[in-house]
């Protein structure tokens, strides 16, 4: 196990950059925006920076997650599917925050905190799985099998999610080709750019140090019986 | 190959056929959701119809995932299951035959009494049929998807709940469609063809996909 | 400087966006942090019974 030393080493680093990048992309976001202002933005654009970074990242540890499980069924390691079960928890949290801030997006910019908007829903879905997904491991006590069920159940998931979204999107296929959305990326103005960049590299590194940390309490749950976790500095 | 599909196709089915309450419960179940919204909703004529064709889906939904511990359940406690994850035919036809048992005897009742949901709910006759059709497309899709979580949560203690946890949000797609496709057909001038396209393509996948992720898990859940 | 915490009449969201999200990545790290506590104060635990049915036998 050089896991787990290694990620203790690594945690740290992690952290600190998840404060400085955060910082600064929160800085860049909040104080070097001036001229967005001019165009007709209104100031609660500043809500952008947490909401796509949360948003992102629960999209992409939903990714991650679906990586490493199927890591673990194909090479049948157990680190995989402990590295996918605390991928999990984060990526929920990152939907949670996407999610309220989302609403209170729509509070500002529609007036209402909650609309049926393709994206939203798609969000909300989102988190269903994802709580499923955790649903099934703890419901599964018996842990080579619960590393394996919940890894099939997200490949499952991988599938069918993007046929949500399509569904989500567009619910009348008669309108379907007018409906096309266009990236949103493209329009936006270059230093909120950089901001929303910044803050999710930021929270790229709060993910890796909260997923290592509980990664490491997985394992030291799992192997509390063998001889070199008793012979760790923790438990001395 | 094949002959090992028919037998157990027919031993299912002939199983179901002696406890034959099995099958009206869901059915029962099925026509309960439905006649309890206009209990709640109201029941004027305008709401009946922009209500009936999700009411319709959602029913069905709830009916075929409470159906679903059914699928494996016997199986398992007897340790049928376990023989037939031993038996030399593949698993995944098997699996399939088991799979096409439990449409016929839980989704193919909700399709033949959909004309009653018309009546109690005013639908045009045209619509009914849309109703059956969309049906017939999309509670196969409901079982297969069911299926694959029906094997994971296999044996689990509170399995019925994290059962419709699980599936819940995968049936989306056929929910959207499904119901579309019958508020698109009391319109004037819609196609539902897109509608039917779409849900005979998610049958396809499933029909694709969901015998071997149902059987790669039930070999996960009988390790 | 109320001017900046003001944000054109729209403060009271920024800020309830920021803090729901700051709320939360503190949370996640401090449980993270009493879980792994409980967990080496389960197997410090362990090891002391064991230690002491060695010395027994």
């Amino acid at each position: 196990m050089n896991f787990y030393p290694l990620a203790g080493k690594l945690i740290p680093i992690f952290w600190l950059a998840a404060i400085v990048l955060t910082a600064i992309g929160l800085y860049w976001g909040f104080f070097k925006t001036a001229d967005a202002m001019d165009n007709g933005m209104k100031e609660y654009y500043r809500i952008i920076y947490v909401h796509v970074a949360s948003a992102w990242m629960a999209m992409w540890l939903y990714a991650v997650m679906v990586a490493w499980a199927m890591i673990g069924l194909i090479f049948n390691t157990r680190l995989s599917f402990m590295m996918a079960s605390a991928t999990a928890i984060t990526g929920t949290i990152m939907t949670i925050i996407a999610l309220v801030t989302g609403a209170i997006w729509g509070k500002t910019s529609w007036g209402t905190w909650w609309d049926w908007d393709p994206k939203l829903t798609t969000f909300l879905i989102l988190l269903f799985v994802y709580i499923g997904y955790i649903a099934l491991q703890s419901a599964i006590d018996d842990t080579r099998r619960s590393d394996k069920a919940s890894a099939l159940l997200a490949l499952v998931g991988l599938a069918i999610v993007p046929v949500i979204y399509y569904a989500v999107n567009c619910p009348d296929p008669n309108q379907c080709a007018s409906l096309h959305q266009e990236s949103s990326l493209k329009r936006v103005e270059s230093n909120i750019l950089i901001g929303m960049l910044v803050t999710t590299l930021g929270f790229w590194m709060y993910s890796f140090a909260t997923i290592l940390m509980r990664a490491r309490n997985i394992i030291l749950e799992r192997e509390r019986n063998t001889s070199w976790v008793s012979k760790l500095n923790e438990v001395n | 190959m094949m002959s090992a599909f028919w037998v157990l196709l027919k031993r299912d089915l002939l199983l179901a056929l002696r406890r034959r309450s099995e099958i009206f419960t869901v059915l029962f179940f099925f026509l309960i959701v439905i006649s309890l919204f206009p209990l709640g909703v109201g029941s004027e004529d305008a709401t009946l119809k922009k209500i009936a064709p999700g009411v319709v889906w959602i029913a069905a939904l709830l009916a075929s995932t409470l159906a679903l511990d059914r699928l494996f359940a016997n199986d398992y406690l007897d340790g049928t299951l376990e023989q037939l994850t031993l038996a030399p035919q593949s698993l995944s036809v098997m699996v399939f035959a088991k799979m096409i048992a439990h449409w016929l005897l839980t989704g193919l009742p909700l399709v033949l009494i959909a004309p009653l949901v018309g009546l109690f709910y005013h639908l045009p006759s045209n619509t009914i049929g849309v109703m059956m059709l969309v049906l017939l497309l999309g509670t196969p899709v409901l079982s297969m998807i069911g299926a694959i979580a029906a094997a994971l949560t296999l044996g689990l203690r509170g399995g019925g709940v994290l059962v419709s946890l699980l599936v819940l949000p995968l049936y989306i797609p056929v929910l959207v469609y499904g119901a579309g496709a019958i508020s698109a057909s009391m319109v004037e001038g819609l196609s539902i063809q897109p509608y039917l396209l779409l849900l005979s393509a998610f049958m396809l996948l499933a029909l694709i996909f969901s015998p071997w992720a149902t059987a790669a898990a039930l070999k996960i859940s009988l390790e | 400087m109320s001017e900046f915490f003001h944000m054109g009449g729209y403060g009271a969201y920024i800020w309830s966006a920021m803090a729901t999200a700051l709320v939360l990545m503190l949370l996640e790290p401090m449980m993270l942090v009493v879980k792994r506590r409980a967990v080496l104060k389960d197997i410090k635990r362990i090891k002391r019974l064991e230690e002491r049915q060695n010395r027994k036998n």
